[in-house]
């Protein structure tokens, strides 16, 4: 319950500063009846009743509760908050992987980077790194490359291979 | 006439037949690997279809679609593990087949199932789209705004116990769709000064994020090298005619209701799989059996998947409103080569639509050919170690969206697309009315401010237009329905909550019980 209060609010902030950034937006000599920023506001003010809706459901829900637990003696102990934590940082390490191949990418050129991901990703989710994940990420970067820039002619930035690569 | 003549031509068309064919043997590779589910391997397949022509195009992802259904009930037979939903109710009797010894007839069953529902669902799309979609001739543009609303409702509502969340996630899907250069003013609306937002944010880049990089999140949450998967070789063993002869009770059933959810929004395969092993169970004559291997345990959902695999493409193609995330990917597809669906497809672009449909029969057919002959790839291939399984599809996502337009803020979107589908998740947000809004938002816009200039600045025009006043009203009464059915349950739960009792957790906590 407490959960959806918190999102409901978070939500709230959201649709808010939607609506004051479609505010600003300016007019157009195009502009119609219906203006450029009128859609947006109207979306904002749905998602702020809608978000109100949702903090009101949360509070309906925790009140049902507390009707049918009037009685309790005892409360719920945490799940181990430990363990879903590191799952959820387990989960958030890709992402911190992906966006360090994002940063990457335009300097180390393609191939690089991607051994590099490989590599993490990799020895991340086995939890060591080997010569095996090293090798792997060699070869697939490789692969990648060969299918990729070569085969499928996509523009791929070269980066401090470019020498090499040609 | 025409159309069937176009029809024949596609299916002689070698580019057609290449697709049909490298759709089919990528839907059952992807499909087969624990953590890309359809729509995902669609998903990852979509930036190389941008150069195709359209009808290669949309066969190459159809064949995506058809071939995933088959590539998920490999390893939901061989190791018990379904990687969709739609795979889930093959597990039930095909696993206990296979601990009986019967794999490779599991699996025979499962592809003949199969072809046969894929190719009656392909009669049904090929009979039924145009005479659905001539009705959205008597749509005019408050029409189509109605429909676009009703369409995120439908799927809004279907979020079980979730109707605001589906709503609110609707709504920051056509958010998301209002970024860019506004087409009808020429006013640049929430770019934040980047030159690459101008044309607003690819469908397909929020597609993969929510899709592929969320599922590359989950699965990173585990450690370790995957499981050990005893290494077993299994001949695939194909049914005589007298087989299928006797379970074409459960087919016909699976049938059936392959149409009805394939017509429904928000029906797709998983339940149309499960509707249809329980009504195959319920009418069968040896109900005992189910559970224990029955054959008719997996030929039912094995064709009702594949049934809805395409018949979901009929109110795709109809309305432009896809009922499944496999759908609105192959409509995004549609919309990303500039075409329309509707009634206007069959006009315009008949090219399209019945090449697709001869590309879907090829596609059938490719997957009964490479279904027998790909069996022992694809098994090595799920049999990889789940760390390089990982990186290689994490690698294939960014080269795939890199390859579209070479726009590292492309991988930024990406990514930021992935946690929020992840945090979507995690709390109860469902991600299709999300999809939806993102795919459709630009359509209600756009009809929206027609029909208010059309009724010169005022609404009612949405309330004179007979069909978007019904469609209007079906859109309010679903939700009001929906929240009315969420508010009774809870209700219901909280009067017949039994008295608190404690008992120990295995855990060692302390819990109360309480039901629902």
């Amino acid at each position: 319950m407490r959960s959806d209060v918190l999102i409901g609010l978070a939500l709230i902030a959201m649709f808010g500063g939607y609506y004051a950034m479609a505010d600003a937006l300016p007019s157009s000599l195009m502009d119609t009846s219906v203006t450029s920023a009128d859609t947006p506001r109207m979306i904002a003010i749905a998602g702020l009743g809608l978000s109100f809706l949702l903090i009101l459901q949360a509070a309906f829900a925790f009140y049902l509760q507390k009707k049918t637990s009037a009685s309790s003696s005892e409360e719920i102990a945490p799940e181990d908050d430990g363990t879903i934590k590191g799952q959820h940082l387990r989960a958030c390490a890709m992402l911190v992987f992906g966006g360090g191949y994002v940063l990457l990418l335009p300097y180390l050129g393609y191939a690089l980077s991607l051994a590099l991901l490989f590599a993490a990703v990799a020895a991340f989710r086995a939890g060591a790194m080997s010569w095996r994940i090293a090798a792997f990420a060699v070869i697939a970067a490789v692969a990648f490359q060969l299918i990729f820039a070569e085969l499928l002619n996509v523009r791929v930035p070269p980066g401090i291979l470019a020498p090499i690569l040609g | 006439m025409h159309g069937l003549m176009i029809a024949l031509e596609s299916m002689g068309d070698p580019l057609i037949i290449f697709a049909a064919f490298a759709g089919v043997f990528w839907g059952m590779t992807g499909g087969a690997l624990p953590g890309i589910s359809t729509s995902v391997a669609m998903a990852l397949v979509m930036p190389f279809t941008f150069d195709m022509p359209p009808a290669a195009a949309m066969v190459l992802l159809g064949g995506v679609y058809v071939g995933s259904e088959y590539g998920g009930s490999i390893p939901a037979i061989l190791i018990k593990t379904p990687v969709g939903g739609s795979s889930a109710a093959t597990v039930i009797d095909g696993y206990e087949m296979n601990r009986r010894g019967l794999a490779g007839e599991a699996l025979g069953l499962s592809l003949v199932g199969g072809t046969i529902g894929g190719l009656v669902g392909l009669l049904c799309l090929a009979f039924l789209t145009k005479p659905l979609s001539n009705v959205a001739l008597l749509f005019q543009a408050p029409g189509y705004f109605a429909l676009g609303v009703l369409g995120i409702s439908v799927i809004a509502s279907l979020s079980s116990g979730a109707v605001v969340k589906g709503l609110i996630a609707g709504l920051i899907g056509i958010m998301i769709s209002t970024v860019g250069i506004d087409t009808l003013s020429g006013i640049s609306r929430f770019t934040f000064g980047f030159p690459d937002l101008l044309d607003g944010i690819s469908v397909i880049v929020v597609l993969m994020g929510m899709f592929a990089v969320t599922e590359i999140m989950f699965q990173a949450k585990a450690r370790g090298w995957g499981s050990t998967i005893e290494h077993k070789s299994t001949r695939l063993v194909l049914p005589g005619f007298k087989k299928l002869w006797s379970l074409r009770k459960a087919q016909f059933i699976a049938i059936v209701l392959g149409l009805i959810e394939g017509l429904t929004p928000g029906g797709g395969g998983s339940i149309a799989a499960f509707m249809s092993y329980n009504e195959a169970k319920r009418w069968s004559k040896t109900p005992e059996k189910f559970g224990k291997g029955s054959e008719e345990g997996v030929i039912a959902p094995e064709t009702a998947n594949n049934v809805v695999a395409s018949t979901a493409l009929i109110p795709t193609l109809s309305f432009g409103i896809p009922g499944s995330n496999s759908a609105a990917i192959l409509l995004s597809g549609l919309l990303i080569h500039g075409i329309q669906p509707g009634p206007q497809l069959f006009v315009n672009n008949p090219e399209v639509v019945y090449g697709l449909f001869g590309g879907l029969f090829i596609a059938n057919i490719a997957m009964l050919v490479m279904g027998y002959f790909l069996l022992t790839p694809v098994m090595w291939l799920v049999r990889r170690p789940q760390p390089y399984l990982l990186a290689v599809i994490f690698g294939l996502i960014f080269s795939g969206i890199y390859s579209i337009s070479n726009s590292l803020l492309d991988l930024a979107l990406m990514l930021a697309a992935g946690a929020l589908s992840y945090c979507m998740r995690l709390f109860g947000f469902p991600a299709l009315p999300l999809i939806l809004g993102v795919v459709l938002g630009g359509m209600i816009e756009r009809n929206y401010r027609r029909s208010v200039v059309l009724g010169y600045g005022e609404h009612w025009i949405f309330l004179q237009d007979p069909v978007s006043a019904t469609l209007l009203a079906l859109a309010v009464l679903l939700i009001g329905f929906s929240l009315w059915d969420e508010i009774s349950k809870k209700r219901r739960v909280a009067v017949t909550a039994e008295p608190v009792t404690q008992t120990a957790g295995t855990s060692g906590r302390k819990k109360l019980k309480t039901r629902g």
